[in-house]
């Protein structure tokens, strides 16, 4: 293991493990940005965990699979995916990533709103009158835009479950100011650029847009699906068997509270489990 | 953290429902120091400033969630024929009991501050105190509790979406109690609904909350008197105005390192120690202090000089004045039902544009520690809105099917309130008020902003 000079991470050891994406934590030899301070602080106030210690090593260069091992045998594990690190927890710290989530929320209140309007130059946007008029334009919109807070680019919106999956009224509104100010020519100029990481996100939704492709269920669809199995599996974990089919126990959830999805569903789970795997959105076996 | 249990049931006499009983264990809930905490929490923020019996906590308020959830459940069982079970019936009552418990000191006035909306705060005051642990061990589902707080809900095995129906839409058992809490103490009479008429006649049909047909006249006069209730009491000008120069106030002293206001969430079990003693009485006692200390410094400090104009007006009670304000009820859809509904639904987007204008212009041309600027809820930075008639009926927004009305006939047929054309609720449902008002220091009309409202108008009508 290759060990820097900053710091550790020590977590209570755990029988299984959930994964938790952090992206904004860049835990390279540079000194910590504000940001990254603040996701690491938020680690810290993780119930379990006692300290954190920034594992520094050089960027690429880490070992994949880096093992904390404090002393009492704790254990977190910590590995770099593309764009973001991942912190492997002991199993049932599902309010890990909502501790994450109201750290970057405080801290963040200022700049998301300039962040989304710059997201807007990235992924492909609508104009105001497309998106007013276009259901399925805004339901993509919400489902992408939760899927890159879920893959670590925190803006510190906090989604409810409602008929089409996760979707939060904040962001609704606030796409609606970001659009009109964008037709309005009156941009937001961002005081805090996006950092590698968050690029390499943004990279991964341009992915999945593409990966998602499929015959006869439209993009707003496939996201719809793929939104809601990562919502129901990485807010309620405990209600699934880890023993028996997940796969499967999931998919029954999903049809038992959305049956309109019925026809679509069966052509396109074995591909949107599979994207969920590949962007590591959550870990399935 | 000190939590004395006691071994019985208990009755508690509540001014709006009478006796209240509560088992076991959902009265040792209440007497956890973190539940406790809410007795020192008033309900509707400095609505006291304006209405001075508007004084009542957030304890009085959830023990009448608690007791309306027990009669949606008893009228849901008996209406319905449907089995609701043990465990989702006891799960839903602790949801209702602990459904405010993350609330912050003058309740929504200081979310803005913590930037953590109250629901996510309660889901983690649970999972992080010994109350998870007690809740566990007697059987609760915490994760179905928390997430029903929260709105994270997603239904089990089938669909059963009444389960965070009764706690969170359009017809709930927390705007039910608030309004007749509110109007009772307030002394507004507009929030004295027909209760009795609502929690005999809900029921539950395909796992979704419906109403019956024959209490229609009842729905419509709760929503109305709801949105009576927001121009009156929770957006009164005067009371709102308190509001604001509140926050403004302790982001300004936590800005500017005053001592006592790096205010912590609490984040790990410890720090609930602190959270615990985190209430109205608590903030306020850090003012005065730093108002006793401040005002006898010489020479003061700019910081100081900045923020003693704001605490003393807060204080003292001289609130900002309404300098400007634009009010109307606009389409927030396309219907036929909507009387000019594109024409309307323009002038909506325009006002949008106008607040857009208004923002960047006080930033430029206003010392904005003297200005606060209003929209729809949300001061300064403009975006969230209140629906006029709280009725989410826009099939355009993800929200409405699970927070819309329905409403169910003899033959069983089922339609959402706002599609029956013998409610009243039909012909306003499609409209939302657009609301901008600016606050200032002084009560000094200030011309550029009218002239840019009137080019506004202009512009609309060419």
């Amino acid at each position: 293991m290759k060990k820097g000079h900053e710091n550790k991470i020590r977590v209570i050891v755990g029988l299984s493990f959930i994964f938790l994406v952090i992206s904004s934590a860049k835990l390279d030899s540079r000194l910590p940005s504000r940001v990254d301070m603040d996701v690491l602080e938020g680690i810290t106030r993780i119930p379990g965990i006692h300290d954190v210690n920034v594992l520094s090593s050089a960027g690429t260069d880490v070992d994949p699979r880096i093992v904390t091992n404090v002393a009492l045998g704790n254990v977190a594990v910590l590995y770099p995916a593309a764009g973001s690190w991942i912190l492997r927890l002991p199993h049932g710290y599902a309010p890990a990533l909502k501790c994450l989530a109201r750290i970057g929320a405080s801290h963040l209140a200022k700049v998301r709103l300039e962040k989304l309007f710059n997201i807007f130059d990235k992924i492909s946007s609508p104009s105001l009158s497309e998106y007013s008029d276009n259901f399925e334009k805004r339901k993509l919109l919400q489902k992408q835009i939760y899927l890159l807070q879920e893959l670590g680019l925190n803006l510190g919106y906090f989604f409810k479950w409602f008929a089409y999956g996760p979707y939060s009224e904040d962001l609704s509104e606030d796409i609606h100011e970001v659009l009109l100010r964008r037709e309005m020519q009156k941009p937001l100029t961002s005081s805090k650029p996006f950092t590698q990481s968050e690029i390499q996100v943004i990279d991964q939704i341009l992915q999945i847009n593409k990966e998602l492709l499929i015959e006869g269920i439209s993009l707003p669809e496939m996201y719809e699906i793929l939104a809601s199995i990562q919502f129901i599996y990485s807010r309620f974990p405990n209600r699934f068997d880890k023993s028996t089919d997940v796969k499967a126990e999931l998919v029954s959830n999903l049809l038992s509270i959305k049956s309109e999805l019925n026809h679509v569903v069966s052509s396109s789970k074995d591909l949107v489990f599979k994207v969920l795997n590949d962007h590591r959105l959550v870990k399935i076996s | 953290m000190k939590w004395t249990k006691i071994d019985k049931d208990v009755k508690i006499y509540d001014n709006i429902y009478g006796f209240i009983s509560l088992n076991v264990i959902e009265a040792n809930i209440l007497q956890h120091p973190l539940f406790q905490r809410l007795k020192n929490i008033k309900q509707l923020g400095f609505a006291y400033f304006v209405y001075p019996g508007a004084t009542y906590t957030r304890f009085a308020h959830s023990i009448g969630v608690f007791e309306l959830c027990n009669r949606f459940l008893s009228s849901l069982k008996t209406n319905s024929g449907e089995s609701i079970s043990k465990d989702d019936e006891k799960n839903l009552r602790m949801a209702a009991l602990l459904h405010d418990i993350g609330h912050y000191p003058f309740s929504h006035v200081m979310e803005k501050f913590f930037g953590l909306n109250h629901e996510l705060n309660g889901k983690h005051v649970i999972e992080s105190s010994d109350i998870k642990e007690y809740l566990q061990s007697n059987g609760y589902n915490v994760d179905d509790i928390c997430s029903i707080i929260t709105g994270e809900y997603t239904g089990k095995k089938k669909n059963d979406m009444f389960m965070r129906q009764i706690l969170n839409s359009d017809l709930d058992v927390d705007r039910l109690d608030y309004l007749l809490r509110d109007s009772y103490y307030a002394g507004i009479p507009y929030g004295r609904i027909d209760l009795e008429n609502i929690t005999r006649n809900i029921s539950i049909d395909d796992g979704e909350l419906v109403i019956e047909r024959k209490s229609i006249r009842s729905v419509d006069h709760f929503l109305n008197a709801r949105m009576a209730m927001y121009d009156s009491v929770y957006t009164h000008k005067t009371s709102l105005a308190f509001d604001l120069m509140f926050n403004q106030l302790i982001t300004n002293l936590k800005e500017e390192n005053a001592e006592d206001f790096d205010i912590k969430l609490p984040n790990k079990f410890e720090d609930l120690e602190g959270f615990k003693f985190l209430d109205d009485n608590s903030v306020l006692a850090r003012i005065y202090k730093f108002y006793e200390s401040a005002s006898k410094m010489a020479p003061k400090p700019p910081s100081i000089q900045k923020i003693l104009p704001l605490c003393e007006a807060f204080l003292f009670r001289i609130p900002y004045k309404l300098i400007f304000e634009k009010s109307s009820f606009l389409a927030r859809e396309k219907a036929d039902r909507i009387k000019d509904a594109g024409t309307s639904k323009k002038r909506a987007e325009s006002i949008r544009r106008f607040s857009i204008e208004l923002e960047d212009w006080l930033a430029k041309n206003i010392d904005c520690s003297f200005t606060i600027l209003y929209k729809k809820g949300k001061p300064v930075n403009f975006s969230k809105g209140f629906p006029a008639i709280a009725l989410s009926s826009d099939p355009g927004c993800e929200k409405w099917k699970y927070e819309a009305i329905r409403v169910i006939n003899e033959d069983g047929s089922k339609s959402f309130i706002h599609e029956e054309t013998n409610s009243i609720l039909f012909f306003l449902s499609g409209y939302e008020l657009y609301t901008i008002r600016v606050f200032y220091i002084k009560d000094e009309k200030n011309e550029e902003i009218e002239s840019m409202w009137k080019k506004y108008i202009a512009q609309e009508a060419s």
